[in-house]
């Protein structure tokens, strides 16, 4: 509703003669009308430009904005497989009887390491024009992530030490290898923090673009990551504490384990979105919960003084276990699935001009409710029986959007994923039964009821 | 003196944002038949996209036409001739002081040229 805010601005500061062309320029360009790009030739935003960096009351107070923004990120779903993995690595760590001082040294290393590449990534997006979370879709990048996480996987089951080379571990002591790692995770992790789009990092990406200057641009995305990693510096804290509860030394190694399986899982995780079979990776993640419950529940020999430390035990494992079958059964269990045409420039104009109704979806693999709505909701018997009366379009924003999907995001007033849309017979859109937000099958249905008109 | 406006309006914009996010939400099912209600509320008139072609086919410098989208909308595509101003929907765009001088600035002193926003 830009232009009704802006039209009755302008009727407030005085301006008699004020119109507004609600169709927009989808209508205008369907009209074949005169269009053309680029920069406003003067506008507000665009105003200044060649500016360095500097330092004043704005600035701070920007920062300051942009902080808070980062903090506000956390609640969206790219920001869920940070904390397995953080929680994970600092609760495994090897480093015991540690200082206070230390752990608090490591949080704020890993953080940085987060900060910085999340905010180099940023930039760099900011002056290509790409959106963030391609990045994290090249195969290269997501194996890099995985293997990371499955090596320290590995260390924390014991399979291997970190050890450096003879001549340096006289002048560099195992601690401060310890501190490299830390800032290294924390490299790792800025590269799957960067998906985090949204309506907010728009803004920032279009501003650090406009702005042209690289070191504020960072100095933008750096203050938004730490505000973005704030609450894991929190978390990572608490996890570290973990070897100081009481009688820890009895079953520190089982925690080890334990955490070892989570990021075991996570560089699965990481790397599902490559395997052909969708399916494949819900199946392999199944396998580790009931290995990993196996394991931790019932192999593992550490801890057998401690009776109630037995118990938790056997607890885990029966959890994990119960969750492997829940995991495989959801899949095994679950009928065929809507079949979707995946988007392309003809699939779309075949759609409209079809005297069918029309729902398209667009969907990313890093977005959690989008995963939710395909598993549940799409593979819901109903709703895949209705879905034969409708055209199935699926738009995948995984990959970097092309500018036919750009135009289809504006068009469609797109802020984010998921959002699924129907359009009527005729092709316009029906803006009252946008879903926006994970729903399931049963209030999906009555909407696709309404678009038929039933 | 400039910059440090420019960066207090930017701050405005992000926190305007988050809440723009919000507000939107709740609005999603404003169809096109609030337009109408939403006009008269405003105080200004709709034009229809016929209209809008044959006048601007007859003179398209006898009127504004204003872009209100994104920047990065706007440098995409626009309508040609259009000037742009990017107006976050929020309750606080229709009072800051720093929107209206820019609003004005951009529309110019003429109070009764015509002018079609979008």
């Amino acid at each position: 509703m830009r232009s009704h805010g802006a039209a009755s601005l302008a009727v407030k500061l005085g301006y008699k003669n004020v119109y507004r062309f609600a169709q927009g320029l989808p209508t205008w360009k369907e009209m074949g009308l005169p269009l053309s790009t680029g920069r406003a030739s003067y506008g507000v935003a665009g105003g200044q430009k060649g500016v360095s960096v500097v330092f004043g009351t704005g600035l701070i107070l920007t920062l300051l904005g942009v902080f808070l923004g980062g903090i506000a990120l956390n609640l969206t779903p790219c920001v869920y497989p940070l904390i397995p993995i953080t929680a994970s690595y600092f609760g495994g760590r090897s480093e015991t009887g540690e200082r206070e001082g230390y752990l608090v040294l490591h949080g704020l290393l890993y953080i940085l390491g987060l900060s910085v590449m999340n905010s180099a990534i940023g930039v760099s997006a900011a002056f290509t024009g790409r959106l963030m979370g391609s990045f994290l879709q090249h195969p290269a990048v997501l194996i890099f992530v995985s293997a990371v996480l499955f090596l320290m996987a590995l260390n924390f089951f014991g399979l291997w030490e970190l050890r450096l080379p003879s001549f340096l571990s006289s002048t560099v002591s195992k601690s401060h290898t310890g501190y490299a790692q830390s800032l290294f995770m924390g490299f790792t992790l800025g590269i799957v923090a960067a998906p985090c789009i949204g309506p907010f990092i728009i803004g920032l990406l279009t501003m650090v673009a406009q702005k042209g200057d690289p070191l504020y641009g960072f100095l933008i995305f750096f203050t938004l990551s730490i505000g973005l990693g704030l609450p894991l510096f929190i978390l990572s804290i608490f996890a570290g504490n973990v070897s100081k509860l009481p009688r820890s030394g009895e079953w520190l190694l089982w925690i080890r384990n334990l955490f070892g399986w989570i990021m075991l899982a996570m560089a699965v995780y990481f790397i599902k979105p490559l395997i052909p079979w969708h399916d494949a990776g819900t199946f392999i993640l199944a396998f580790i919960a009931l290995a990993a419950g196996i394991h931790l529940g019932f192999v593992s020999k550490t801890g057998k003084t401690l009776q109630t430390f037995v118990m938790i035990k056997r607890t885990a494992g029966v959890f994990a276990i119960g969750l492997s079958l829940i995991l495989a059964g959801a899949v095994l269990l679950r009928g065929p699935g809507v079949s979707w045409q995946p988007y392309s420039q003809e699939t779309y104009e075949k759609a409209i001009t079809a005297k069918k109704p029309v729902i398209i979806d667009f969907y990313a693999d890093w977005c959690t409710p989008c995963r939710e709505l395909d598993t549940k909701t799409f593979h819901d018997p109903d709703v895949v029986k209705e879905s034969e009366k409708f055209s199935m379009i699926k738009v995948d924003l995984t990959k970097e959007a092309n500018p036919d999907i750009l135009e289809l995001l504006q068009k469609y007033d797109v802020k984010g994923v998921p959002t699924v849309i129907f359009l009527d017979t005729e092709g316009n859109e029906i803006k009252e039964l946008q879903v926006v937000d994970y729903v399931p099958g049963k209030e999906f249905l009555p909407r696709m009821k309404r678009a038929l008109g039933e | 003196m400039n910059r440090i406006v420019y960066m207090s309006f930017m701050l405005f914009l992000f926190l305007s944002y988050v809440t723009q996010a919000q507000s939107e939400t709740q609005n999603f099912a404003n169809a096109w038949d609030n337009i109408a209600a939403e006009a008269k509320k405003g105080g200004y008139q709709l034009i229809t996209p016929e209209e809008l072609k044959n006048e601007y086919l007859k003179d398209s410098t006898a009127f504004s036409l204003v872009d209100v989208r994104q920047e990065w909308s706007y440098q995409m595509q626009h309508i040609k001739g259009a000037l742009h101003i990017d107006f976050a929907p929020t309750w606080w765009n229709q009072y800051s002081p720093m929107m209206r001088s820019d609003m004005k600035k951009i529309l110019g002193p003429d109070k009764d040229k015509k002018f079609v926003f979008y």
